[in-house]
């Protein structure tokens, strides 16, 4: 695997595990929201009460 | 002789409120008092509900509810617009030259200090805003927090509680509340609002009032000072009242209320810095109403007063134990408030004491327990207002609302009119403004990804990650991303609709067809909301006061073919009918209200029988939509949208990338027929063969739809490589039943999840099942009849 290839896999990995984690977070919460705002939406709130 | 009988354009007097429990006490607490002038103003164009002009507002009224109300035959006159009434003078000046008003360094002129008791340095000042529906309570929020909540021109917007501290005062926290016309436990959201004031005990209120249409607004108002909790009253839109020749006198409100009243309009920010500084100075020294009595003891010989009173002392032990405001207890007690006479847990022989007295009152007053209670509080507010209020000429708004009436509730216009502003803002979404605008960035996404293809040829990047990168990354997500100006234009349209006070009207033209189906007129709004998304759609429907209702039009909403379903429409009508396009959105959209419709009827006759509630509500003036808001709405749907696009889509691409790519020894496959995917999708792929869907593909590409519906596009960009791949895997008849499929299948986890939360497990699994099997039979259907014509 050459260098350019370890770039561009790892640009597309680090921002997934980013978005997994995120996503893994809010579900923690017990966050089921429609738009995954982190917890500001009327839907957050309504959830989180 | 009965409202309903009441011909168009005559005026008579209100003489017995008939009906019963809850519908009743609204019909009251809406200002639909024995004694008090009610105006027909004209019918639905279907001849039902009929809007009412009381109180200087207007409501909207069913005929069957009507006929419960009993006017004074003798009273009946044709209707005039007395315009303003005359000018009362005080020491010789009228009331215009009485305008001083304690501004900012003022504090206290008229705070009551009658237990002035500081609380410490460092305690979080919590504050309700409490208010009517449409009052500019959420315009207010937004000024005071500096948050971007969505407000609407229609009675119901915030169907939640939600909180955010005071700008420049970090030590506070004001909690917005859904609007409300009264502490009556009507609708869920006058119970959340009296819990919230009630269980959390917030150290301040600030109650908003609408100053154009003060009398209806300040019978909360007593209601909320009957809590004794520290309040001020926001006189909100007093521009509109100045402006239309009106005015208040604020002075004299304050002294007859005992609690400070700061004229402001919260849309230009007038008057909020002086309204946060006597909110912030009530709570802090927890100054609390002046008074709390609003009973007259010289009228009909004191007999409401006598009743209240006495009550007041029977109970006084029993609602301090229960944590309840003594006054408000007793007076919710005599309006036969079942929550509050649990919660006093009175001994039988004191709930025998109470109903002798309410009895007793009853007969002296002429007017029965809840009817007495209303009359006693608007009394109040009459001679508040004849002292102190100078109503307005007909307002510009409302005249101009009038006018537009004519044509948009018009009997023979206003059907038409609705589905053309329907017809009109689809078209302009999906083949003028939304189509080019989306046309452009789908050209800039497919420039860049070629422009990259180059560069990881050129740095001789492994073609796997290549495939990676452009196949699953630009092909999946891009094409999701593309679909942000449809959205984003569609959005723009409903809520210039919702905005403008449009949506009220809808409400009340489409109330009489509605109701055939079992629903209310106030059902269209979270449907029409739900073509947006289902998820707000399923909570707006929160306004709706009957639990049946409720229940019906969640489960119908997703129904209404969501946005996040346009990038599935836009992908296959563009591949498969081209200039017919628009057609094809259409037929869809008029598809999914269809089988709402039979649904509504199938539930009507089966689970959910009966009848439903009366439909009152409020219409709003037309209001031009503010650009901020708009603007702020927009941009949340957008950024939303994104969010999705790059967390969960981004996701489900790569991971529906990878099990394509891949077979089950992690080895790179030479056809995607003999991935992990394909050997998972074909397990259920037998099922989608009477849909003309016998490639596994679609199945999978359905799977990833209910993570999110846009998913559906991406994952079908990822595994047919190519556009032409896909039309060559289907006919125009089966991807027609494909659309209708997607149009009708169990709507995304986050909607399922939002149908939870409001309706338990049992509704929520019955929905997913329930949509799939329509959804299932109405694609073989499509499947089945194309293949027999085409």
């Amino acid at each position: 695997m050459n260098l350019p290839t370890v770039i561009v896999l790892a640009a597309v990995v680090l921002p997934a595990g980013l978005a997994v984690f995120y996503l893994i977070k809010n579900r923690k919460k017990g966050k089921s929201c429609c738009d995954g705002c982190g917890g500001d939406c009327m839907g957050c709130n309504i959830n989180n009460k | 002789m009965t409202l309903k009988e009441l011909a168009i354009g005559k005026s008579a007097t209100v003489a017995i409120v008939g009906g019963s429990g809850s519908l009743r006490q609204h019909f009251l607490d809406m200002g639909l008092i024995p004694g008090v002038e009610v105006t027909v103003m004209k019918l639905a164009p279907l001849g039902d509900p009929m809007e009412l002009m009381i109180h200087g507002y207007e409501l909207t009224l069913r005929l069957a509810d009507a006929e419960k109300i009993e006017i004074d035959a003798e009273s009946v006159h044709e209707y005039v617009n007395k315009g303003p009434a005359p000018e009362p003078l005080i020491d010789g000046l009228p009331l215009k030259n009485h305008t001083d008003h304690p501004g900012l360094g003022e504090d206290g002129r008229y705070h009551s200090k009658a237990d002035e008791n500081p609380l410490p340095e460092g305690t979080l000042l919590t504050f309700a805003l409490a208010g009517n529906q449409n009052c500019g309570k959420t315009t207010l929020f937004n000024q005071l927090t500096g948050a971007n909540r969505h407000v609407g021109n229609f009675p119901g917007v915030t169907v939640d509680r939600i909180s955010g501290a005071i700008k420049g005062y970090p030590g506070t926290e004001v909690t917005d509340l859904p609007g409300i016309y009264s502490l009556s436990p009507y609708t869920n959201e006058e119970v959340v609002s009296r819990q919230f004031i009630l269980n959390e005990k917030p150290t301040g209120i600030i109650n908003i009032v609408d100053a154009t249409n003060i009398e209806r607004n300040l019978y909360l108002t007593m209601q909320l000072m009957e809590l004794d909790v520290p309040m001020v009253l926001a006189l909100n839109m007093m521009d509109e009242v100045r402006g239309n020749g009106g005015h208040i006198r604020v002075n004299d409100l304050e002294e007859a209320l005992g609690i400070p009243v700061v004229p402001i309009s919260a849309s230009k920010n007038e008057g909020v810095a002086e309204l946060v500084t006597h909110a912030v100075h009530i709570a802090k020294y927890r100054e609390r109403p002046g008074r709390t009595d609003f009973c007259d003891k010289e009228d009909h010989g004191g007999a409401v007063h006598r009743c209240l009173h006495g009550i007041m002392h029977l109970i006084e032990d029993k609602a301090s134990e229960a944590g309840i405001p003594i006054r408000f207890a007793a007076s919710k007690l005599v309006e036969g408030d079942s929550l509050i006479k649990k919660a006093l847990k009175l001994a039988p022989d004191e709930a025998g004491m109470v109903e002798t007295i309410i009895k007793r009152m009853e007969k002296e007053r002429g007017l029965d327990r809840q009817a007495a209670i209303a009359d006693m509080r608007f009394a109040f507010i009459k001679k508040l207002c004849d002292k102190a209020v100078v109503k307005p000429a007909e307002s510009k708004e409302h005249e101009r609302s009038q006018k537009i009436d004519r044509l948009l509730t018009g009997k023979y216009t206003a059907i038409p009119i609705f589905v053309l502003i329907m017809g009109l803002v689809f078209y302009l979404t999906f083949n003028v403004v939304g189509a080019w605008l989306q046309d452009g960035l789908q050209f800039l996404i497919d420039a860049l990804a070629g422009a990259v293809s180059a560069h990881f040829e050129k740095w001789n990047v492994n073609s796997t990650v290549q495939s990676l990168v452009i196949d699953a990354i630009f092909g999946g997500v891009g094409s999701v991303v593309s679909f942000v100006p449809i959205i984003v234009t569609l959005f723009f349209f409903l809520s210039m609709l919702e905005d403008s006070g449009y949506m009220a009207r809808v409400a009340f033209v489409m109330d009489k067809l509605l109701r055939k189906l079992g629903l209310s007129g106030r059902s269209i709004v979270p449907m029409l909301i739900g073509f947006g998304c289902t998820v707000p759609g399923v909570m707006a429907a929160r306004t709706l006061p009957s639990e049946r209702d409720r229940k019906m039009t969640i489960l119908l909403t997703p129904f209404m073919s969501c946005s996040a379903k346009l990038p599935i429409y836009g992908f296959f009508a563009s591949l498969f009918f081209e200039d017919k396009a628009w057609i094809v959105m259409v037929s869809l959209y008029v598809l999914g209200i269809l089988v709402g419709i039979v649904t509504a009827y199938l539930f009507k006759k089966t689970i959910f029988k009966g009848e439903p509630v009366p439909f009152v509500m409020e219409l709003p003036n037309y209001r031009i939509p503010g650009a901020k808001n708009v603007l702020h709405l927009l941009w949340d749907k957008a950024r939303d949208f994104l969010q999705r696009a790059f967390t969960i889509i981004f996701v489900a691409t790569i991971v529906v990338w990878l099990l394509q790519t891949f077979d089950f020894t992690l080895t790179v496959v030479d056809s995607p027929e003999s991935s992990i995917l394909a050997s998972i999708s074909g397990l259920i792929a037998p099922l989608f063969i009477p849909l003309g869907l016998s490639d596994y593909r679609f199945s999978t590409a359905l799977i990833t739809g209910f993570l999110a519906k846009e998913s559906v596009v991406s994952t079908l960009t990822v595994l047919f490589g190519s556009e032409a791949s896909v039309q060559a895997a289907m006919t125009g008849v089966s991807a027609f039943a494909l659309l209708v499929f997607c149009l009708l299948y169990t709507p995304c986890v986050a909607a399922v999840a939002s149908v939870k939360r409001e309706l338990g497990k049992k509704y929520a699994l019955f929905m997913v099942m329930f949509q799939c099997v329509v959804a299932w039979i109405c694609a073989a259907l499509v499947n089945l009849l194309g293949s027999m014509i085409f």
